[in-house]
């Protein structure tokens, strides 16, 4: 007497999902551990200005642009002695100077307080690079 | 007669299918966003620029980080302005470029000096580190 009916074996292959999960975790621990959420890093290209007579005699042909960044909170821009509120402002009246000196090329000289943060230093470059301006350096030495 | 055990269950049984679709979801997105790469830099707080350019793979490139309190790294070992000199001394300027990588808030007097070593070993390549940001410089 035949009391249950058994299954038929080979009718298909099933999937056995019990190793894929462990794979799968195991993936995702692997993940999870290993990864890190940083930002990625880009580069600006940063002279300095050359110390030396020859360097002094060709600043003194081409009067560069002079921006000089007085410590404080906040951080006093100055572009050739004027004073400037804001980037935004430095940004515009750079603009306006490669515009009226254009087709000569323009140069520009960042100094800086001692105790100016390097984030305004490179706010300042930055904004010299958005204005056009490919020719700029940092100079050496204090701003006063 | 009894002939064949009835089992029966009680409770709830766990439905896994949800999660597996989930567990699959993540291991898509950690695959996705993650960059598998050689941790070669100290993590540090970068200043953010808008005109910043994609990084290129230099054959010599010196990577100097000058951390929040002035320490200065370079090539995962510490370092003085001194030895920094010697360092820059020692390789070839028409080749090598130099990447500082400085904290943010970080004072100009700590950044300054190595420019300036950088100028008298006339190295020209030298670069700043910085994160991208589209409000940098708005300010």
């Amino acid at each position: 007497m035949r009391l249950t009916r058994q299954k038929r074996a080979g009718a298909g292959t099933e999937l056995n999902i019990a190793a894929m999960i462990d794979v799968v975790f195991q993936l995702l621990i692997f993940f999870m551990c290993t990864s890190s959420f940083g930002k990625v890093e880009n580069d600006l290209a940063a002279r300095a200005t050359q110390p030396g007579p020859s360097a002094q005699r060709a600043r003194a042909d081409f009067p560069p642009v002079r921006i000089n960044l007085i410590a404080g909170d906040p951080v006093r821009i100055f572009c050739d002695r004027q004073e400037c509120a804001a980037f935004s402002h430095l940004l515009s009246e750079l603009r306006a100077r490669k515009a009226a000196a254009a087709p000569q090329e323009l140069t520009v000289i960042i100094a800086g307080d001692r105790d100016v943060p390097f984030d305004e230093m490179v706010a300042a470059l930055d904004t010299c690079y958005l204005a056009g301006l490919e020719t700029v350096a940092f100079s050496t030495a204090d701003a006063r | 007669m009894k002939l064949c055990k009835i089992r029966r269950t009680y409770g709830y049984e766990l439905n896994i299918a949800p999660m597996i679709d989930i567990v699959f979801l993540l291991i898509i997105f950690f695959m996705t966003v993650s960059h598998i790469m050689r941790l070669e830099v100290e993590s540090i707080n970068l200043p953010a620029a808008r005109s910043g350019v994609d990084r290129t793979h230099a054959p010599e490139q010196v990577i100097i980080t000058v951390f929040k309190d002035g320490a200065i790294s370079a090539s995962g070992q510490t370092h003085t302005l001194a030895s920094i000199e010697a360092l820059l001394k020692e390789c070839d300027p028409e080749h090598v470029s130099v990447l500082v990588r400085c904290d943010r808030e970080l004072h100009w007097e700590h950044v300054r000096p190595i420019l300036r070593i950088c100028t008298a070993c006339r190295i020209t390549q030298v670069k700043v580190a910085v994160t991208k940001s589209e409000n940098a410089s708005g300010r």
